[in-house]
């Protein structure tokens, strides 16, 4: 970036113990002008400055809390550097730098307060995924649709923009997976203005070792009732 | 009296001293420990207490009520562990929180802010 000022679009990337899969997608931001906040979540092997790069902030958090902790972190982070927009992208290579643009287009023209990505609706992408995990997904969109009454296709999906006025409503407590239907319960509750953004999730090897196992969906159901309780 | 009786007058006894004298609580939560140490040794000094009051609500022996009213006091003592815990946990994020964004700011010398966004930065709250 030649630009001193950090741009005002901020990616905010919690990670877990990614090491090359999170250098690859700081490499595949790297071209855009965009400010970069990577969250690490307690990784046991620190996330180092090593793979920083001009224009990426590395935060750590000294033990693990969880994806939606971090992503709080990063919000409350982006939101004090004065970013006017925020995405959550994730380390593990799923999502796609060049599809920013697509989910801060409805920000910017003023039509929505927060984008979410979607997979399955209006030409998004699903490329690799498995039966079950599509199964799993609509399963869990229906849920979301019910306990939210959003009018939404695509669940869990960990690639959204949101703007400052709506960064800085919503407050995530659900410090674990729980934090993505946390997510749109705020987004109803406080009647964010909301789209849905046709966008492409990547499975690959990595992601799908590393990321949700299908049967953590009873743990997310789990985590989402209990935390309204506590 | 019976050797248990002793034993277990101590073992309550020991409780009671070791909860008064270094878990710090409020009056309310003293005198409720010592209301229920009384109760407990009542029943173990008159054995046949438990089976009068069994008898006035309806259980069969005072030895299931005890067993009824020790699950109780169980369910209850774990709902408020577990409330503890989750409050205890989201101190914990805050702290973790804080101390991520304070470790990053100086490189980020670009943005000296105040560390609670709803003050103001003040000269000397930059240099924590």
């Amino acid at each position: 970036m030649s630009n001193a000022e950090p741009a005002d679009t901020w990616v905010i990337i919690p990670s877990y113990n990614d090491g090359e899969p999170l250098g690859d997608v700081l490499a595949q931001l790297a071209p855009f002008r965009y400010s970069v906040v990577v969250v690490d979540d307690g990784s046991k092997v620190p996330v180092a400055q090593s793979v920083s790069r001009p224009g990426v902030r590395i935060l750590r958090h000294c033990v693990n809390l969880g994806q939606g902790a971090a992503i709080q972190t990063g919000i409350d982070f982006a939101l004090k550097s004065g970013a006017k927009y925020l995405v959550t992208f994730d380390a593990d290579g799923q999502h796609l730098a060049d599809e920013i643009e697509l989910l801060l287009e409805p920000l910017r023209s003023g039509k929505a307060e927060v984008a979410l990505g979607t997979r399955f609706g209006g030409g998004g992408r699903a490329i690799n995924i498995s039966r079950g995990r599509t199964l799993t997904l609509k399963l869990g969109t229906l849920w979301s649709r019910r306990t939210t009454g959003l009018d939404i296709t695509d669940t869990h999906n960990g690639f959204r923009a949101l703007s400052r006025r709506a960064a800085g409503q919503l407050r995530i407590t659900q410090n674990r997976m729980a934090h993505a239907s946390q997510i749109l319960e705020e987004i109803a509750r406080l009647a964010i203005p909301y789209v849905e953004v046709p966008v492409t999730i990547r499975y690959t090897e990595y992601s799908i070792a590393k990321g949700q196992k299908l049967s953590n969906a009873m743990n997310i159901l789990w985590e989402s009732i209990s935390g309204k309780f506590s | 009296m019976h050797l248990i009786q002793p034993l277990l007058l101590v073992a309550f006894l020991i409780a009671l001293v070791v909860y008064l004298r270094f878990l710090r609580s409020s009056l309310r939560d003293r005198l409720l420990g010592l209301f229920f140490f009384g109760i407990a040794c009542a029943a173990v000094l008159v054995p046949d207490s438990t089976q009068r009051v069994a008898d006035l609500v309806g259980v069969g022996r005072g030895t299931d009520l005890t067993f009824y009213l020790f699950a109780v006091g169980f369910v209850f003592f774990a709902v408020l562990m577990v409330s503890k815990l989750s409050r205890l946990n989201r101190s914990l994020t805050e702290v973790v929180r804080r101390v991520a964004i304070i470790e990053a700011e100086p490189t980020g010398t670009e943005h000296p802010r105040s560390l609670d966004m709803d003050q103001p930065a003040g000269p000397d709250r930059t240099r924590l």
